[in-house]
């Protein structure tokens, strides 16, 4: 029989016995040394969707108290039988053991950063776009093309000073900061903080604070979460 | 040992729902394999291609080059 994967606990910290997984299937926890891993069983690989993935991050969710933060498994870690899982989680059980040190107590918060296009600048924007009198329609495409490169680069750039700035000003009260260097398609900057549960009332607050002296830019913070990115 | 489970992330909007998929398929602890999706009724073997879900952050990490010697 296989097994998915959710996360990994400290030994003794063990899902309640109605909780189900991926397939109605029980999630139970198998212990290696002084480490378990919540798993459920499944005869083969899972192929992801979004249900799916709201119910694999569910099971995390269950596995978080106020005393136990879990390791995360990404979606896809499968195993065809116990023997094939043991060997893998003993192989590694000393970086899970430094990897749960470091985030106990703690959770996840993601900020997003959204550019607010003014009107102004989009208007001026379409008016380049506008063929000046003897060029060609093509070239005007190009020259619109290259300008809203630029104008992208220039908000992925001040974005990316703006989120340094709010990191300077969260110093001492997260973790660790971990910044996505490709912050994705409509935003401008992203990253992902680990903060200690006691904090996360003063992290919020100065977020959200800090958002309110920034009007050119739209702050999306989301979380907690299990420490998927830092694991 | 306290086994409440503490509130997390609550109903969650468009960013969130991004932010989640985001992290379940692209972050956590890895120790085998990859997500892979592969396209019903394209013979994906016979033109020798793979199709591989992850973030551009991902497959950025993977491919740069690694320190010296390594």
């Amino acid at each position: 029989m296989g097994y998915h994967l959710y996360c990994v606990v400290p030994a003794g910290h063990a899902p309640s016995g109605d909780l189900r997984g991926l397939s109605g299937a029980e999630v139970t926890d198998i212990r290696v040394g002084d480490l378990a891993v919540w798993c459920s069983a499944s005869e083969a690989r899972i192929v992801p969707d979004l249900r799916r993935i709201r119910v694999h991050d569910g099971v995390i969710r269950k596995a978080t108290t106020a005393t136990v933060t879990p390791l995360p498994f990404r979606f896809g870690q499968w195993f065809p039988d116990r023997e094939a899982l043991g060997r893998e989680l003993q192989a590694r059980l000393d970086g899970y053991r430094q990897a749960l040190d470091r985030v106990a107590g703690a959770v996840e918060f993601g900020v997003r950063l959204e550019a607010l296009r003014e009107r102004s600048a989009e208007g001026a924007s379409r008016g380049s776009s506008e063929a000046p009198h003897g060029t060609g329609a093509g070239a005007a495409y190009l020259r619109a093309l290259a300008d809203r490169g630029a104008e992208r680069d220039a908000r992925l750039q001040h974005g990316g000073a703006v989120l340094a700035e709010l990191n300077l000003r969260l110093e001492g009260r997260v973790v660790q900061v971990r910044v996505d260097r490709t912050p994705g398609r409509g935003s401008v900057a992203s990253a992902a903080y680990l903060v200690r549960c006691v904090e996360t009332g003063r992290f919020r607050e100065a977020v959200e604070g800090f958002a309110d002296g920034h009007v050119a830019f739209e702050f999306h913070l989301t979380g907690p979460w299990p420490p998927y990115s830092f694991t | 040992m306290e086994t409440t489970p503490i509130e997390l992330e609550g109903p969650l909007g468009d960013v969130a729902l991004v932010e989640l998929v985001n992290r379940v398929l692209d972050r956590g602890v890895v120790i085998s394999g990859e997500v892979v999706i592969s396209v019903a009724g394209v013979d994906l073997l016979y033109l020798n291609l793979g199709l591989l879900l992850s973030s551009v952050e991902t497959l950025r990490r993977q491919t740069e080059p690694r320190g010296e010697g390594a």
